[in-house]
């Protein structure tokens, strides 16, 4: 992918680059709005990676001017040390596409970006429609789940857990996105509740012998279609 | 509520006052009184006695006889009674031995000079009056008498009178203080209103000066400058406690960028480091929310939640995260009710309840959650209970406090704000949260206001 960097901290515009270098991406690093405007208008990017805070015009102010210059903009993930949900719906109102707060983990940033590039994820929103994943069937409207025609029982919870990782299938979803799209609590509970929630999940579906979640450990999931057929 | 009670506390208080302001009007309206029939009474007396020492020279002229003697006086008394059908005074004459020979009234010999005698008139016995006795040239006394009816009078007028001035002084002081109570209340009761809304966390509230003057207007003003200078002190620490955290996530990002590039080699220690990165930003996640629930700086709209839907999230939600440690979390039959409250912090004071549960009791530890509906007071009491170690010991109050962990805690995982949170948000919802050390076991106490 093409992205465009940015960020005016330059011990994290190397952690960046480092990261997003490691995972096959070319990159362009700016380190204040005036450039980042100048870049993005020129060449054509698959995703940028914009910081809240920058010395001359704000993060938020250089999305709106984006948008009013340029009919295509490309997905834009933007970084905040301001980490509230207020914070993140700012974010998401003045134009971006998804909102993550400071400190982040690389492989956090790596999944959003996949996420982001193929549009497929409505940021804290559940599907809707039916999916399939091989013989794994989920239908929003009917709020029902079929595997190979049986029938499974879930609660809210974990049929929105399912959801978002079938919605991703063979990708890796991390814990915060899962938490964001089926919790969005403005706080962090102490204890994993994903982790829990996702156990129950696959324990629910491994009594119709389906065993398709794969845990990658410090990351997250990924739901892996060989396994639903 | 509090509020209420407060201002109910007030209007009593000036009551009493105008209790003890007529009372005391009573009092000295009663002495102004006893002391004007006092002064009065000596000023007539005084008026008597000189009318009795005018009467001896008329009773004495200078050109009578100069040995007019007992006879004489008796003869000349008669005659001069018996020119006036009704007199003021009345005269007796006694001998030298002190018998009465003369007289239309009936007495014992006064002492000689002016004094007060109790005598006869006829039938009408027991009267008092005032008498000049005098003792002629012969020794026998003359005694001329006058009556006390005027002064006697002076009573029975002046009495009726006290008792008004009494009774108007009483209703005018109760009335007056009443009035003046109300107009004083009326004043302060604006202080006390922005003091509550202050107390409610509208820093920006003030007393109207409009329409005071005087010392009102002064204290209002002095009370205002000393809201200002409050306030101003609340929102430079809320902006530095902000400044703090939002200062603190840029570092902590950089030594996770850090970390990372030292990973080869030493993944689990990067790891382990990593996650106290997290701790430390779910730390000041935790100082920051308890920051805005204590000084409410932010706005929040509280909307009806359903008691079902609040469990049924809170099932799903946290059952998973106990059983996976062995722990069993069980519902009572869910009454029928709603909540006013703001549903995210509502979830938090359960979670972080509920966390509390998953981290410091051991496997095979039963949490139970009941609920009772308190119509009489307005609100929903929630009791989650467990079986596991408790308190051992350590006092429930301070345990709510921040940075505060049990012993029992001590080593375990957690921010040390979690309890403290959740007490916060029962608070800002007007609640309230109480713990109680079962021994073994915890009681959470957890009361919340129902919808109207």
């Amino acid at each position: 992918m093409q992205l465009l960097i940015v960020e005016d901290d330059p011990v994290i515009a190397s952690y960046l680059v480092e990261g997003l270098k490691g995972m096959g991406h070319a990159l362009e690093v700016v380190a204040n709005g005036g450039e980042a405007l100048a870049r993005a208008s020129g060449r054509e990017f698959d995703a940028i990676i914009l910081d809240r805070m920058l010395p001359d015009i704000p993060g938020t102010e250089v999305l709106k001017r984006l948008h009013s210059k340029n009919s295509a903009v490309p997905p834009v993930l933007m970084l905040s040390a301001l980490g509230t949900v207020e914070n993140r719906v700012e974010g998401l109102e003045a134009g971006a596409d998804d909102y993550l707060a400071k400190p982040f983990s690389m492989v956090e940033l790596g999944a959003r970006l996949n996420a982001l590039t193929r549009r497929s994820m409505v940021p804290a929103g559940i599907p809707v429609g039916t999916l399939a994943v091989g013989h794994l069937v989920l239908d929003s409207d009917s709020h029902s789940v079929r595997f190979r025609g049986t029938a499974l029982q879930l609660n809210r919870k974990e049929f929105s857990l399912l959801a978002i990782l079938m919605r991703h299938a063979d990708r890796l979803v991390t814990r915060q996105m899962l938490f964001e799209s089926v919790w969005n609590y403005s706080f962090q509970p102490a204890t994993n509740i994903v982790e829990s929630g996702v156990s129950r999940l696959r324990a629910k579906l491994l009594a119709l012998d389906c065993d398709p979640i794969e845990t990658k450990r410090g990351a997250g999931y990924l739901l892996l279609s060989r396994c639903c057929s | 509520m509090l509020l209420l009670k407060k201002r109910g506390r007030s209007a009593t208080q000036v009551g009493r006052l105008a209790w003890q302001m007529a009372i005391a009007l009573m009092l000295a309206m009663g002495l102004v009184g006893a002391c004007m029939y006092q002064v009065a009474r000596y000023r007539l007396e005084l008026e008597v006695d000189n009318a009795l020492r005018r009467d001896l020279p008329r009773l004495l002229p200078a050109g009578a006889p100069a040995r007019l003697q007992m006879q004489g006086m008796a003869r000349r008394l008669a005659a001069l009674e018996a020119e006036r059908a009704i007199s003021e005074k009345a005269h007796a004459l006694f001998d030298r031995q002190g018998r009465q020979v003369f007289g239309r009234i009936r007495l014992p010999l006064p002492s000689a000079g002016l004094s007060t005698i109790a005598f006869a008139d006829g039938p009408r016995a027991g009267r008092t009056g005032r008498a000049l006795t005098v003792q002629l040239r012969d020794g026998s006394w003359l005694v001329v008498v006058a009556e006390s009816e005027i002064v006697e009078d002076l009573g029975t007028t002046l009495l009726p009178l006290t008792i008004s001035l009494f009774l108007a002084a009483g209703l005018v002081g109760l009335l007056g203080n009443w009035l003046l109570g109300r107009l004083l209340a009326e004043r302060i009761e604006r202080t006390t209103r922005v003091a509550g809304a202050i107390a409610a966390g509208k820093l920006s509230e003030r007393v109207p000066v409009a329409g005071l003057d005087g010392i009102f207007a002064a204290q209002a003003e002095a009370f205002n400058a000393m809201l200002d200078r409050i306030e101003d002190l609340i929102r430079n620490h809320e902006q530095f406690t902000w400044n703090v955290a939002h200062d603190l996530r840029t570092p902590l990002t950089r030594l996770q960028g850090l970390l990372a590039g030292s990973r080869k080699g030493q993944a689990h220690r990067a790891e382990q480091a990593a996650q106290e990165c997290e701790n430390l930003i779910r730390t000041f996640e935790a100082l920051l929310r308890l920051a805005d629930l204590e000084g409410r700086h932010k706005q929040r709209v509280l909307a009806s939640l359903d008691l079902a839907e609040l469990v049924d999230e809170l099932a799903e939600t946290m059952e998973p995260v106990l059983a996976d440690r062995g722990i069993a979390l069980c519902f009572a039959p869910v009454p029928a009710a709603q909540i006013v409250v703001d549903r995210d912090l509502v979830l938090q004071l359960f979670v972080n309840l509920l966390d509390n549960v998953a981290i410091h009791t051991p496997a095979g530890t039963t949490a139970l959650v009941t609920f009772e509906v308190e119509h009489a007071f307005d609100r929903l009491r929630i009791t989650l209970t467990d079986d596991g170690p408790g308190l051992d010991g350590c006092d429930s109050d301070a345990i709510l406090k921040p940075f505060v962990r049990g012993t029992a805690s001590a080593q375990s995982r957690g921010s040390g704000l979690g309890l403290s949170v959740a007490r916060a948000i029962a608070h800002f919802h007007g609640g309230s949260l109480a713990l109680q050390d079962m021994a073994p076991g915890l009681r959470v106490e957890i009361a919340l206001p129902l919808a109207a």
